[in-house]
């Protein structure tokens, strides 16, 4: 919107209601209520008091806040782990509640590369997160139990950056966020249960700042067309032999700039660990 | 051990690469959480996450490679891309090729029009049919630049497969005239019937691969007066890039099918006698015809 305009609707709004104009500069700040109205969520929501404060607990999957709808600005909020939490954090950009983006904290890496995490969350509520890893991806953090840590996320066109516990330098600055065509914002918390607390959510639309992000290059050679298949089960998949490759449905694709193609931007995964033996080595008949 | 993981989901990704001789070249790639590569159908590589998602498994975007055994032309990639959780990603880069190869240059199209095309990952002719021909039992000959040809090899691949909305009985009808009358007034026609490739019914079976001769002998007089004579069977598949190879020599001419050793049809009496002419390409108008590089190697 052109400030002349915004101008032009704010003093409607002031002739209309008759309240004092807010400050023209000043974008509102929300908060989205922790009542269930507010809340669409994939898994179960529950809304209690925790650490002294009204909040919202997910055992697994993403809640988004119903009326929330910020392309760029600042979210904040505080999250809390318990001692059995595995991973917690927000979700942004959410095109659906299976379609998103997500910054999220693991308590049991805390202190190490792996406490920090971005990744899209397409198809899915789970993160690419095996193929988004490294600088930009991931970041140091020490991430206590069972006390609020405060989360400020501000998104800026191609950038997010992640800030903890009012720190002035952000921990995580993702410098392209993946394209995920929505606006919806929400909480997070993971594929596999054991949940989180989150309180104190707000956020402030804002325009982006277009700060200069390069688009990454693929590498030479780089195989830039490819056709993928409808998926195959487990039970039908036979490695040492390719089947009719005719009896497939298939569609073509695109590479993402970095020259792979995120098969999660097309395909449901399938939901669940990864079956292992006794020592932990993956079973594979 | 199968390589089958419990609860684990596949999807197949395929892409077309091209030699310009029969070459060796390293392909890098990365995947998550697994992969098995196939070459031209056969697999050559199998490979999960490092340490078998024990340790962290992320998708190292440099690393496994595998050397392919390219053959001339086209050559169909396709990786099996196993998913367990999370991220579910591959990608490849092979190593520039040490020849280049290009396109033919098309002269004249009768009952048709040529366009350059990507198909299936490779630049491609594709031949048009007009709107006048498009809806009658009429054949596209596409004219290529260069000398008559008499005797020798020629190679290229084409991919053809049943344009959509045409009658049930279109094979994707497409292949190349080796000798052609400079106006396309005659021809000697080596063409495949993709859909027939794969069919269970043995008859259509037969009729895989084609000669025939413009304008006198046509393929249904040469099977009224000679039945099985000019044509037979060989494995291809509707839409996919299939390797084609004429030997010619004299009134001789062989054909080679995706790199056979052995011919799948041999004609010894080529209709127009020992003469040479133009290579053209041909399809038939309701096929969705797409060539790659043609090399000529005269004799």
């Amino acid at each position: 919107m052109p400030p002349s305009f915004r101008c032009l609707t704010t003093g409607l709004a002031f002739l209309l209601l008759g309240n004092t104009p807010p400050a023209a500069a000043a974008p509102p700040s929300r908060t989205v209520p922790l009542t269930p109205d507010a809340w669409t969520a994939t898994d179960s929501i529950r809304f209690v008091s925790h650490l002294g404060r009204p909040a919202l607990y997910i055992d697994r999957g993403v809640a988004l806040a119903r009326e929330a709808a910020m392309e760029n600005g600042v979210l904040e909020l505080d999250v809390a782990a318990t001692e059995a939490t595995n991973f917690l954090g927000v979700a942004f950009r959410a095109a659906s509640r299976r379609f998103s983006n997500v910054v999220f904290l693991r308590p049991g890496a805390s202190g190490t590369e792996e406490a920090v995490q971005y990744g899209p969350a397409f198809n899915s509520v789970g993160v690419a997160w095996q193929v988004y890893h490294g600088e930009g991806a991931n970041a140091v953090a020490e991430l206590p139990r069972d006390r609020w840590i405060h989360v400020r996320l501000e998104l800026d066109g191609p950038i997010a950056r992640l800030f903890l516990d009012r720190a002035a330098a952000p921990t995580l600055v993702v410098p392209r966020v993946v394209a995920s065509g929505g606006a919806g914002l929400g909480v997070w918390a993971g594929a596999f249960g054991q949940g989180a607390y989150f309180s104190n959510i707000r956020y402030t639309a804002a325009p982006a700042s277009h700060a200069a992000s390069p688009e990454p290059t693929s590498p030479p050679g780089t195989i830039q067309h490819w056709e993928i298949s409808s998926p195959v089960e487990a039970a039908q998949f036979t490695p040492e032999k390719l089947p009719d490759l005719g009896g497939l449905t298939w569609e073509p694709v695109r590479v993402e700039p970095q020259g792979f193609v995120l098969l999660n931007r097309y395909r449901e995964a399938p939901v669940g660990g990864v079956p292992r033996d006794s020592t932990g080595a993956v079973m594979v008949d | 051990m199968t390589g089958r993981i419990a609860g684990s989901r596949i999807v197949y990704a395929r892409t077309t690469l091209t030699a310009a001789s029969d070459e060796i070249r390293r392909l890098e790639y990365a995947y998550s959480n697994g992969a098995v590569l196939y070459l031209n159908g056969r697999p050559v590589a199998f490979a999960m996450n490092p340490g078998g998602l024990r340790g962290l498994g992320v998708m190292a975007r440099a690393g496994d490679a595998v050397y392919l055994p390219l053959r001339r032309g086209r050559n169909e990639l396709v990786f099996a891309v196993i998913q367990l959780t999370g991220g579910w990603a591959f990608s490849a880069r092979l190593e520039p090729s040490s020849g280049t190869e290009t396109l033919p240059a098309i002269a004249q199209v009768l009952n048709g029009r040529a366009e350059v095309v990507t198909y299936r990952g490779a630049p491609a002719v594709k031949l048009v049919p007009l709107p006048a021909a498009e809806d009658r039992d009429e054949e596209m000959l596409a004219l290529i630049d260069g000398p008559d040809f008499h005797n020798g090899t020629i190679q290229l691949d084409v991919a053809g497969a049943p344009r959509a909305g045409v009658p049930p009985d279109s094979r994707g009808f497409i292949g190349v005239s080796v000798r052609t009358g400079a106006r396309g007034e005659w021809s000697e026609v080596f063409y495949l019937r993709p859909t027939n490739g794969r069919t269970e019914d043995q008859l259509r079976r037969n009729h895989s691969v084609q000669y025939q001769s413009g304008p006198d002998y046509s393929w249904h007089r040469l099977r009224d007066e000679h039945p099985g004579a000019y044509e037979s069977y060989a494995d291809m598949e509707a839409g996919a890039w299939t390797g084609m190879r004429i030997e010619v020599e004299g009134t001789t001419a062989k054909l080679y099918v995706n790199g056979a050793s052995q011919p799948c049809l041999v004609v010894k009496d080529l209709k127009q006698g020992d003469r040479a002419g133009r290579i053209a390409l041909w399809a038939h108008v309701t096929t969705d015809a797409y060539f790659g590089p043609i090399s000529v190697a005269p004799r």
